[in-house]
């Protein structure tokens, strides 16, 4: 009834695969030999299939560390995000203040300044302050969730404020009003920002890379460039690393596809 | 009826701090660094009016890196924009069969910008790679200034395209159906609905995804760095990526701050038009 079924398909598939494209060949690159990289013409399929690659970056000196300090960077700005952002958003649709529509517009105007270009000035901060190669150091610039306080604010207006006034007339205590109304009203929002706080942590890469110069310290963005076997032109293990780390990502944005959608199409407006 | 005057801003003091401290400082520092001497350590030694300015605008390296940006915006805003639209007309349709092509055109997003960046930059090299083999000619991708731009833009549509993807189709599925079908019943093609109804009720958005899609190129760095390094010979080297190298190789912060003022300026000129569009795209939905 639309636009002709067959045609249209046909092109949806070829569009599809396109885009599918640099991810199946992200994995079957994982399975490479170091020869199948320097072959003419490029194979797409891998001479053998054999783990070596997967094995070779379990052993790597710093992969592990790689990962486990995303992992841990990821998870601690995802819920220092959670944390501030609903404190803020709580103070802004409950509360009336001397300030409040300033102060609420201070906090959107950050998201007008483009935030790689502040880079230089953010590494003297962070270095006067001794955080290079720091947990600390590494979120520090994420930790504004100024487009989560800006949606919260707005889903929580619509909560009568007639919920909080009785609440807090029968002794309910911020903390309560927050932890047993607030939250679980807002779950799969909030869910959703956690997910998208964590990966966009976990997929930083500029500041990171300013900020860490201990490998160990390195998060599994930057560190897979580094890995040092792109040097001898053996790429299988760098391929493994991508496959190993996007893994789990895909897992979760299939099982929370419908929240991200939710969250995404309102929220766009502030990244 | 609230009693305790200080308590919202203790909640909101934190995020005031992080606001401060990592935005509004660093950014009045360099704008205010662009009129000055800078130290190696940043602080400022003499006042020199407009002369970091000046020198920039005779360097050579900032109109090249100036004039690279344009070019890649020129051709990754078109490309990402007629990619994207096609996208979503071709799975506008709420079905099972378009859930699962909504899955596959949100995947991107779920990979690291540096992860692409990699798997583009092997995909992509001359003689070896995956690439030439499957469309059967040899391009040099990392020694022609032109290919070069170009694996640059097609790695800067896959990174955008989910998100991208993800806000037309929404907004496209929540128009309101009423006019089309009226139209369809008066005998209206499904071109003339694309046309006539569609295409002018989602203009707001379209004008959206366009606007950020032209600030998302003019800020591109980190992409470049991981897969061509700027090169070959500085032609695929953005203006964001100048600064970076301004700021963190040559130290040269009175340039890196000019710079970046420069690019302030013309990213507040863009986001503001898309703030002033996206105020307009509100009554179309709910």
């Amino acid at each position: 009834m639309r636009i002709r079924r067959a045609p249209a398909l046909v092109l949806t598939c070829l569009l599809a695969s396109v885009i599918l494209f640099p991810l199946i060949y992200a994995f079957l690159a994982s399975f490479f030999t170091a020869g199948d990289f320097s072959t003419i013409p490029a194979p797409l399929m891998p001479s053998s299939w054999s783990l070596r690659n997967y094995t070779t970056i379990a052993s790597n000196r710093y992969f592990p560390a790689y990962v486990a300090n995303s992992v841990i960077t990821g998870l601690l700005s995802a819920t220092v995000r959670m944390v501030l952002s609903v404190l803020s958003a709580y103070a802004f649709s409950f509360f009336r203040f001397k300030g409040r529509r300033i102060l609420l517009s201070l906090i959107l105007l950050t998201l007008f300044i483009p935030s790689d270009l502040l880079l230089s000035g953010n590494y003297m901060t962070i270095q006067h302050l001794g955080l290079l190669d720091s947990y600390l150091g590494i979120i520090s610039t994420s930790l504004l969730p100024a487009s989560q306080i800006l949606m919260l604010r707005q889903y929580y207006c619509s909560i009568p404020s007639s919920i909080h006034d009785s609440a807090l007339m029968d002794g309910c205590g911020d903390g309560r009003f927050i932890i047993s109304i607030l939250i679980p009203l807002s779950r799969a929002v909030a869910g959703a920002f956690f997910l998208q706080s964590f990966t966009s942590m976990f997929n930083s890469y500029l500041w990171p890379l300013l900020v860490t110069n201990r490998p160990s310290m390195r998060t599994v963005q930057i560190g897979i460039t580094m890995l040092g076997y792109a040097e001898s032109l053996n790429y299988g293990p760098v391929f493994a690393a991508i496959v190993t780390v996007f893994i789990p990502f895909l897992i979760v944005f299939i099982l929370m596809r419908r929240h991200l959608m939710a969250v995404l199409k309102q929220g766009y407006m502030f990244m | 009826m609230k009693k305790h005057r200080a308590k919202p801003y203790l909640f909101i003091l934190p995020v005031l701090v992080l606001a401060l401290v990592f935005v509004y400082v660093p950014f009045v520092q360099s704008v205010v660094s662009s009129f000055f001497n800078v130290r190696m350590d940043g602080s400022l030694a003499d006042f020199t009016g407009l002369r970091n300015y000046r020198n920039l605008f005779s360097n050579e390296i900032f109109a090249q890196s100036m004039a690279n940006t344009f070019l890649f915006m020129l051709l990754f805003v078109p490309l990402n924009f007629i990619l994207i639209f096609l996208a979503v007309l071709l799975t506008e349709r709420e079905s099972r069969r378009n859930k699962f092509f909504e899955t596959v055109f949100m995947l991107p997003m779920a990979m690291g910008m540096s992860s692409m960046a990699l798997i583009f930059k092997y995909m992509f090299r001359p003689s070896v790679g995956i690439i030439n083999r499957l469309i059967g000619i040899d391009i040099q991708w990392t020694n022609n200034a032109l290919a070069a731009m170009f694996s640059v833009v097609f790695l800067g549509v896959f990174l955008d395209f989910g998100l991208d993807y993800i806000i037309l189709l929404s907004s496209m599925r929540s128009l309101d159906k009423a006019p089309q079908e009226a139209a369809r019943l008066d005998g209206a093609n499904e071109w003339q609905v694309l046309t006539r109804i569609k295409l002018p009720l989602l203009s707001p958005t379209l004008f959206f995804v366009l606007f950020i899609s032209i600030k998302d190129a003019l800020l591109i760095c980190a992409p470049v760095m991981v897969m061509t390094e700027g090169g070959p010979f500085r032609s695929t080297q953005t203006i964001v990526y100048y600064y970076y190298i301004e700021a963190f190789r040559n130290s040269n912060y009175s340039a890196a701050a000019a710079i970046s003022t420069v690019v302030f300026i013309i990213a507040a000129i863009i986001t503001s038009a898309s703030a002033a569009l996206d105020s307009r795209r509100v009554h179309y939905e709910n």
